[in-house]
């Protein structure tokens, strides 16, 4: 905790600001890349979100409290980020949220950056079927190997609901792959 | 396939791949993106020597000497007008909104909500777009 305060520090600093603004970007560009992708599927769109979420973290990192853990609360920005971003896809295209990740999930296999086989594609499909939250959920702990503990502090959700919903997911996941 | 188990498998990987170079070059793209920190300009006060304060000083007040040989009639001051008033307010006083309300009675806050018009719109509008993180 000393240490992440001391960061915070250097990051609030206008000398040391820069520097380590960069250091933050080098360790958490590829985590958080990773998080976003999962949720919004294309590579551009990815991009543009990780975007938004370094500058939104640099905007509002003088407000960060410290209630949470700093990578917690920027994976909790990255998160809302990308599901703004869907939002707003779907408001300007007059479709629904699911509709959004429906076409995303279509173009995943002529996608030049997606090399996974029919097996990862169905899981892409599977997991596609799950309710947003759950999704998130399943998201977050199988591909990322998140802790329950971070998931908990990112999506605001208990441990207990999270082990829930996460086995919920694996087993309508099982289905699905077992019926298509 | 009938009896896929997730856990019982080998780790599913997402397949998700990125162009080349690309987690190199994101740094460089993303800081020319943020706002430049602003760099305040304070002026250093260059302490002139004594004689060129008393020369300055007896300069002006010869002036105003000749000045005031110069109009013996009394001549009221034209008063400011209140563009004139306000712009003094603004830019030559260090008066803050916290002061101006406090100088404010019951009349003058009656008068001034009767010329504020926002509409729900426009509230709902400010609240979308402020970032609300400040409150984690």
């Amino acid at each position: 905790m000393h240490d992440e305060k001391a960061f915070i520090a250097q990051l609030l600093h206008p000398k040391t600001q820069d520097t380590a603004f960069k250091q933050l970007v080098a360790q958490y560009s590829r985590p958080l890349y990773s998080h976003i992708r999962t949720i919004v599927l294309d590579h551009d769109d990815t991009d543009d979100v990780l975007q938004n979420t370094f500058i939104k973290i640099f905007r509002n990192l003088a407000g960060f409290k410290g209630e949470s853990k700093l990578f917690s609360w920027m994976y909790r920005i990255a998160t809302n980020e990308a599901l703004t971003f869907i939002s707003q896809k779907a408001k300007k295209n007059h479709i629904s949220n699911e509709e959004v990740n429906q076409r995303a999930l279509n173009n995943l296999e002529a996608d030049d950056y997606f090399e996974g086989d029919a097996l990862q594609l169905k899981l892409q499909k599977a997991v596609a079927a799950l309710p947003e939250k759950q999704q998130l959920v399943f998201k977050m702990k199988y591909f990322e190997d998140l802790k329950y503990e971070d998931i908990s502090e990112i999506l605001g959700t208990s441990v207990g609901a999270l082990k829930a919903s996460y086995h919920h997911a694996v087993k309508k996941i099982e289905d699905y792959i077992n019926h298509h | 396939m009938n009896n896929f188990k997730l856990n019982e498998e080998q780790k599913i990987k997402l397949g998700f791949t990125t162009p080349d170079g690309y987690f190199e070059s994101f740094s460089e793209r993303l800081m020319q993106q943020l706002p430049k920190p602003e760099v305040k300009v304070v002026p250093l006060y260059k302490r002139k020597p004594v004689w060129f304060s008393a020369a300055a000083g007896f300069a002006v007040m010869a002036t105003l000497g000749i000045f005031y040989t110069n109009t013996q009639q009394k001549t009221t001051p034209a008063l400011p007008d209140d563009a004139a008033i306000e712009n003094y307010l603004m830019y030559q006083v260090n008066v803050n909104s916290y002061d101006l309300m406090q100088n404010l009675d019951q009349q003058d806050i009656d008068e001034l909500e009767q010329t504020i018009a926002i509409s729900d719109e426009a509230i709902e509008e400010y609240l979308a777009t402020e970032d609300v993180y400040s409150i984690y």
